[in-house]
């Protein structure tokens, strides 16, 4: 009875999350990939060294459990030797492509023994791909689910007593009125917090994302499971997704984003300003609740409770756990030690000890001998016996039609791409190697290969800057081409920015400043508004002794026209390319538009920090 | 002279041996069909598979030699054509004599006995069975929990495709049937059911997921499996608890060998090893309890072939 997994769809996911998981790592967040095993483990001596990929809101716990496994009895062999588990972070979709399609230590760091994605329909996918290509299985059907965490929609706490949840259950029915309703917050007693706002991530790139478009597909129907292509085609379903996205902020690869976000403009107290809610894990949650949105505690950072904390909302209508699988791979490259050390660190993390330590870290613990309790308390905005209704994963070919359709539906993008092509770019990508391409050369291809990411109704103008352009050469920056739509402006992009050659100097600040300003005289509100601003280099104008006043003065302005009831928020997403980059002032830059700053120091990384960046329209 | 008749009498000994030897072999091999006889040297373990949530069983016979080390795994949908080298089947009544059916004329496995047997049972919280009692007042018969579905509650049976899923969801698919009549199976209702969790399991798997909320409304499987889920700290914090059905319901497991190789999987309960006994235990099945009973075979055959 049951339909055999459609092979496009588990590719297209597969590889969709995978590049942007890949690309995740490259963004400011925590969170991010490490292609190699982190250095809090130090040497292993003769030990048999256990490789664990595992998704990164995990790495911190499993860090911890390896350390303890590590020094225990527990991490003896057979043979008298001993075992060294070696954690190390891997975004479930791009360790599932890598997997399938062949792990390149030299680029991705070693072949892991176990591999914990965020969940086990990454199994799937990797063993249906593996079996595509003739080859056998590596996940077991049948993972020790290690822990759990249901999707949540985090809402500030004042906004829902304001919709009166929990009493009155909420759902994404609700969210779709609240997003269309003309009168915003203002229908429940307050106007002072403007439109209703959605943070949500794109789910061709995200796990997170994808559970919140199926919840929403789910509420059109009033089903639970079975959901069918039929269902998505009828009039409501589409009318429900299109009223939900109407409300969306932006997307992007990672809920962290967001949750930085939120977390900084706490402090300043325009968080409800920011969005009004956002679809996350109640792990994440509880995190930021905790005083650490973004799941990472850095050495010697403490953590600060928000002022304004977040409520759990467990979607009436139902949602879908991440349930971290942990996988001994069945692979040829595992020997006999290392399975034998697996599976003792893969049995010492079920005991009831360790998995005290998942509840401290926010998770549900997978063995049920372990009470749910402290964190995961109402005190931290969670409800520990909710979620009430579990929602089926739909049918592979459901979730095609499911995403091909969310590409019409999502809220559509009016972005100004600002491209550095100052004499900086003309260096080679690789330092050690004079004959490889120029940084220009990666940034130009990774730039039109993004393109294809925007939708045809999507808005898309382009702006390239160095000092003493145009016929006079006397200009900062030129538009090549006006924001327009892409249906008419596809090609046109691509050979303007195949045409760039690099040239003078960098005159960062004031770009930045007209752009935003630009993009601000054209705000559209049915559109997510943003620069996308590429530059390899720091504000390099001819006169350096303006730079601190240029850069708080730009900062202002964008603040400004960022936050407050009237604003209207042009989202700047910053690329630091290259070494020299300076990317904490680009943090600076884009942190006052509440957007995100993306490394790509390596730059080796810039198509995958490209998608990453496009993933947010 | 005495030499060449005592040649004589040896050469007739052997002809005698050779052709009883010879006689026993076709016997054995002839009227079922179905298999080939072993081939397997005098003295040498069994090779013996389990359906796998009983493969503890099976590594523990092997690790006490009781039969060939690294058994294999076998579940329902191999079982009517299993590896030539199997020769015996550790699993849930009836799926052997299923198998059978599912193989044609010619039997694979012949019969088997009994390893001892378990209680079904329902795993619920307290709101599940408030929402159950409301659909059809007496929550503890099989066919109320098989309008789970109408109530919008998911009941957790395992897949009937499996040997362990075909018999948790035996009492449903009884109740739900008039007079067993295989003709008023209601596909529809069992389909329903099956597909109403977003996943099926086997039992134990499925009351350990139920101690987590919104995950399933209801597990059927032994009682044993399902109490020590409700026993669990996070089981107790949700309330739940443990209704035996009616009518009392029973799960076999059997020892099938393969048909024509009767001889060569001597296994009596009674002797297993203690490891074995346990394993059996940990798998919710009281051992040496109970006896075989194929009657609901061919009902549950047609179940399968409906609904899995």
């Amino acid at each position: 009875m049951r339909s055999r997994p459609n092979t496009r769809w588990i590719r297209l996911l597969g590889a969709g999350v995978a590049v942007a998981a890949v690309a995740a790592g490259c963004s400011t967040g925590s969170g991010s990939d490490s292609s190699s095993p982190s250095d809090p483990f130090g040497d292993p001596g003769n030990c048999t060294v256990i490789d664990v990929a595992v998704s990164s809101e995990k790495i911190d716990l499993m860090t911890d459990l390896a350390q303890s496994f590590n020094r225990s009895d527990d991490a003896e062999l057979s043979d008298g030797g001993c075992a060294f588990v070696r954690p190390y972070s891997k975004a479930s979709g791009g360790a599932t492509t890598l997997l399938a399609e062949g792990w390149d230590e030299a680029a991705e760091g070693p072949r892991p023994v176990i591999w914990s994605p965020a969940a086990s329909s990454w199994g799937q996918i990797l063993n249906q791909r593996l079996a595509d290509d003739g080859q056998p299985a590596m996940a077991s059907s049948k993972p020790v689910s290690f822990m759990l965490t249901p999707l949540v929609i985090g809402m500030p706490k004042p906004m829902a007593d304001a919709l009166g949840y929990p009493q009155n259950p909420v759902g994404w029915a609700d969210i779709a009125q609240l997003a269309t309703s003309g009168e915003g917050w203002a229908k429940y007693g307050h106007p002072e917090w403007g439109a209703f706002k959605l943070g949500k991530t794109n789910p061709n790139f995200s796990t997170s994302g994808l559970n919140a478009l199926i919840g929403q597909n789910y509420a059109a129907t009033g089903k639970t499971r079975d959901l069918s292509t039929e269902d998505l085609g009828a009039q409501k379903t589409k009318d429900l997704g299109a009223q939900i996205e109407s409300s969306v902020v932006h997307y992007g690869d990672i809920t962290m984003t967001f949750l930085n976000n939120w977390f900084r403009t706490d402090r300043s107290g325009t968080s409800l300003l920011y969005a009004s809610a956002v679809a996350v894990e109640e792990k994440s949650l509880i995190d930021y609740n905790q005083g650490n949105p973004d799941g990472v505690l850095d050495p010697g950072e403490t953590p600060r409770k928000p002022k304004v904390p977040l409520v759990a909302i467990y979607p009436k209508e139902g949602t879908l756990y991440s349930d971290n699988p942990l996988y001994l791979l069945d692979a040829d490259w595992v020997s006999k030690q290392e399975k034998e050390g697996a599976e003792a660190f893969i049995d010492v993390v079920q005991r009831p000890a360790n998995q005290k330590k998942v509840l401290e870290y926010g998770f549900r613990p997978g063995n049920p001998d372990v009470a749910i309790g402290s964190p995961i308390t109402k005190a931290n905005g969670v409800d520990p016996t909710q979620p009430s209704k579990l929602l089926q994963v739909p049918d592979p070919e459901v979730m095609i039609t499911m995403l091909d359709n969310w590409k019409q539906q999502r809220k559509g993008a009016r972005v100004l791409l600002v491209l550095d092509v100052s004499g900086s770019m003309e260096e080679p990508a690789d330092p050690d190697d004079p004959a490889s391409d120029t940084k220009l050369d990666l940034a130009k291809r990774a730039a039109i290969d993004a393109l294809d990411e925007f939708k045809g109704d999507d808005e898309v103008g382009l702006r390239v800057f160095s000092t003493n352009l145009g016929p006079g050469e006397d200009e900062n920056y030129l538009d090549l081409l006006s924001v327009q739509p892409m249906s008419t402006n596809r090609e046109k992009l691509a050979s303007q920015i195949r045409d760039q050659l690099p040239q003078n100097a960098t005159p960062l600040y004031e770009v930045t400043q007209d752009s935003f300003e630009d993009m601000a005289d054209g705000y559209d509100p049915k559109r997510i508004n943003a620069v996308v601003l590429l530059t390899d280099g720091v504000n390099d104008d001819g006169d350096d002794a303006d730079d601190r006043s240029q850069l708080q003065d730009l900062l202002s302005t964008l603040q400004d026209g960022t936050n407050g009831e009237n604003a209207t928020p042009i989202r700047v997403f910053t690329i630091a390319y290259g070494k020299q980059a300076d990317f904490d002032t680009l943090e600076q830059i884009a942190e006052s538009t509440n957007a995100a700053a993306y490394d790509a120091s390596n730059p080796a990384t810039i198509s995958k920090v490209f998608t990453a960046v496009v993933s947010n329209f | 002279m005495l030499k060449s008749r005592g040649m004589a009498v040896i050469g007739a000994f052997v002809l005698i041996a050779l052709a009883i030897l010879v006689r026993g072999l076709l016997v054995d091999g002839s009227g079922d069909g179905g298999s080939e006889p072993s081939k397997r040297p005098s003295g040498e373990a069994p090779v013996v598979a389990c359906t796998p949530e009983l493969s503890m069983v099976c590594a523990a016979l092997a690790d006490a030699g009781a039969i060939a080390s690294d058994p294999p795994e076998l579940d329902l949908a191999d079982a009517s054509d299993p590896p030539e080298d199997i020769d015996g089947w550790i699993t849930w009544n009836p799926a052997p004599q299923v198998a059978n059916f599912d193989a044609g004329q010619a039997p694979i496995w012949g019969r088997p006995i009994s390893f001892g047997r378990a209680t079904l049972a329902a795993l619920m919280d307290p709101a599940t069975q408030d929402a159950l009692i409301a659909a059809c007042d007496e929550v503890t018969v099989w066919a109320c929990i098989g309008q789970a579905p109408a109530a919008d509650l998911t009941v957790g049976v395992g897949e009937p495709t499996t040997a362990e899923g075909l018999a948790r969801l035996a009492p449903i698919a009884l109740a739900l049937t008039p007079d067993r009549d295989t003709s008023q199976i209601p596909t529809g209702d069992l389909i329903d059911l099956v597909d109403g969790p977003s996943s099926q399991a086997d039992a134990a798997t499925m009351s350990r997921s139920a101690t987590q909320a919104g995950v399933i409304s209801i597990v059927v499987g032994p009682e044993d499996i399902l109490g020590r889920a409700a026993q669990t700290n996070q089981g107790k914090d949700r309330k739940l608890q443990v209704a035996v059905a009616t009518p009392d319901t029973k799960a076999t497991v059997v020892l099938a060998p393969r048909a024509g190789r009767e001889d060569d999987v001597d296994l009596a309960c009674q002797d297993l090893p203690d490891d074995a006994t346990a394993a059996l235990r940990s798998a919710g099945v009281e051992p040496c309890t109970g006896t075989v009973d194929d009657a609901l075979a061919g009902f549950l055959y047609q179940v399968e072939k409906k609904v899995g």
